[in-house]
């Protein structure tokens, strides 16, 4: 009963210690705060099935971050979602929250970052917030060097033709 | 740049300062991961329990009865063949020691537009089973050459039939050896037997984005005198008519406006004719060095199409060292044309460059290209002996 009190502390302390982490990175990726609440819910039950699977915390770290961004990922590709949203340059345009429409508008970079291709903002998000090296997301992300910054060139040129 | 990329993380980092997660979710997610059995896990050491069975029963029946025989049958460390990180490795092996083997099944490939979907090897332990699977071209090798993006929407699993359901998902290392890339998925299965003499089915359905960068060597000789032709630029595309200044020059001077009225007449190189530049090719359509300014004209594709390709063409100059030297273009424009019933985008681009230096070093067009391949379902089906 003891071990199992203090299993649950650890989970409850990692999913309090990265809950902003998930859900920054989520919204980074998700049109409104509601997509973004459902992706951080799904990323911790799975953590919580598989926490005793993680070791270190760098491990822990980098394993919610690539689920977050396949939650993502699989979220924007269901066939639900596409019959459901409209389609407008490739992205899905979702009901917008007037706060959301009001955060964007104080923060023009950030209007226009969301609107860049879906892969283009989980390199900016762990780049420029998290400040993770090119090398530390590519590890991550399961790619190579050479993409990432390439990535992160292109966002930076279309982000340049967007302001 | 460097302080533009400062002042833009500045205000990133300060928008997503005021991004958190909501109170109280913690208590949500716990209650919702005990509501779909996934945060109690019975630790029962099942091995144990067995043995201990078997050893009691052996005594009766008089026979020796190992209750590993059927996993003897796994003959494939995968580990050892690189089928899995180190630490996967030792988690696995800390909860599961015999589940780092895997039955390899034969011929268990199958190629779908123009990519072979593998599976490379199958472990069954208990109600865990993992697939590893890999994706190459016809070839045989990585058909990424630059990195690429995979994405799959759905992975399915059926053992004679019955659906195994995947409940947790994990991307296996990058093999560079073949260049195949691996991919380990784990799932959790409604029973626990090994499934001797039954069909397993393992079906991907996905898409894939290959990123490709190239490097052509398009220098054509700088011209110092050039014919120049007269284009519309329209005013649905005005905003890509730059005229910021980077140095004290003055774009309109280079560019020679001939109104102020909307669409916009550029004046732009005429070196190559529009019948020698073939859809999707991305190649530099003329370099002169008139009036103190380099001016580099190329044409790629006009990105119709986004979603299946995507192409941008970007002009360098290196010099011995490989550094760039090029600097940042005052200005440019931007206007299309139809070829072969498409349109093809043209950019001229304009650099201020010493005229000693301008023929120093070729101009190189680096293009990059993404292509999405549209959703595709590999299936493949064994027996598990």
């Amino acid at each position: 009963m003891c071990q199992e009190s203090m299993r649950a502390d650890s989970v409850r302390d990692s999913i309090e210690t990265y809950s902003d982490m998930v859900y920054r990175l989520a919204f980074s990726m998700m049109k409104n705060k509601y997509d973004a609440d459902d992706i951080h819910q799904e990323v911790f039950v799975q953590y919580i099935s598989n926490y005793h699977l993680l070791g270190s915390e760098e491990h822990k770290r980098a394993w919610l971050i690539r689920v977050t961004i396949n939650t993502c990922k699989n979220w924007w590709k269901s066939a639900w979602k596409r019959k459901v949203c409209g389609m407008f340059d490739g992205q899905a345009i979702t009901q917008q929250d007037e706060s959301i429409l009001q955060w964007e508008t104080q923060y023009p970079v950030v209007e226009q970052i969301r609107k860049l291709p879906q892969k283009y903002k989980a390199v900016i998000h762990l780049f420029y917030y998290e400040e993770m090296s090119i090398k530390e997301i590519a590890k991550v992300l399961g790619l190579k060097e050479s993409n990432v910054r390439a990535r992160l060139t292109r966002a930076r040129q279309k982000l340049k033709e967007l302001l | 740049m460097e302080g533009g990329n400062r002042m833009f993380q500045g205000e990133y980092k300060k928008a997503y300062d005021e991004i958190k997660a909501e109170h109280g979710s913690v208590n949500e997610i716990l209650a919702c991961a005990e509501a779909k059995n996934g945060y109690k896990r019975k630790r029962i050491q099942w091995k144990h329990a067995i043995a201990i069975c078997m050893a009691i029963i052996s005594l009766f029946v008089g026979v020796s009865i190992s209750p590993y025989a059927k996993t003897a049958k796994m003959a494939l460390n995968l580990y050892e063949a690189g089928f899995i990180d180190y630490t996967s490795y030792k988690s696995l092996q800390r909860n599961y020691p015999e589940f780092n083997y895997g039955i390899v099944p034969e011929n268990a490939s199958v190629p779908r537009n123009g990519i072979v979907m593998t599976v490379e090897a199958v472990a069954f332990y208990k109600r865990e089973m993992v697939v590893i699977f890999s994706f190459a071209n016809e070839e045989g090798n990585d058909f990424i050459q630059e990195g690429g993006d995979y994405h799959w929407n759905e992975i399915k699993v059926c053992i004679d039939g019955e659906e195994v359901d995947f409940g947790y998902t994990e991307t296996g290392k990058f093999n560079v050896e073949n260049g195949k890339k691996y991919f380990v998925y784990r799932a959790q299965r409604g029973t626990a037997r090994y499934p001797e003499d039954e069909i397993v089915s393992i079906s991907v359905k996905g898409c894939f984005t290959v990123d490709r960068w190239e490097e052509s060597y398009s220098s054509p000789d700088l011209a110092l005198e050039a014919d120049t032709r007269v284009v519309e630029l329209h005013s649905t595309h005005v905003d890509e008519y730059i005229l910021e200044s980077h140095s004290s020059y003055e774009v309109e001077d280079i560019v020679k406006l001939e109104n102020d009225d909307y669409p916009y007449n550029a004046s732009v190189l005429d070196m190559i004719p529009l019948s020698e530049i073939k859809v999707g090719e991305a190649k530099i359509t003329g370099a002169a060095y008139l009036d103190g300014i380099l001016r580099v004209q190329l044409c790629q594709s006009a990105n119709t199409v986004y979603d299946e390709f995507f192409q941008r063409a970007y002009i360098v100059r290196n010099n011995e060292d490989g550094e760039q030297i090029l600097p940042n273009p005052v200005g440019q424009v931007v206007w299309y044309e139809k070829i072969e019933g498409e349109l093809v985008e043209f950019r001229e681009e304009y650099y201020v460059v010493a005229e000693e230096t301008a023929r120093e070093f070729p101009l190189v067009l680096e293009v990059l290209e993404e292509r999405g391949y549209s959703d595709t379902v590999w299936n493949v089906e064994f027996v598990v002996e």
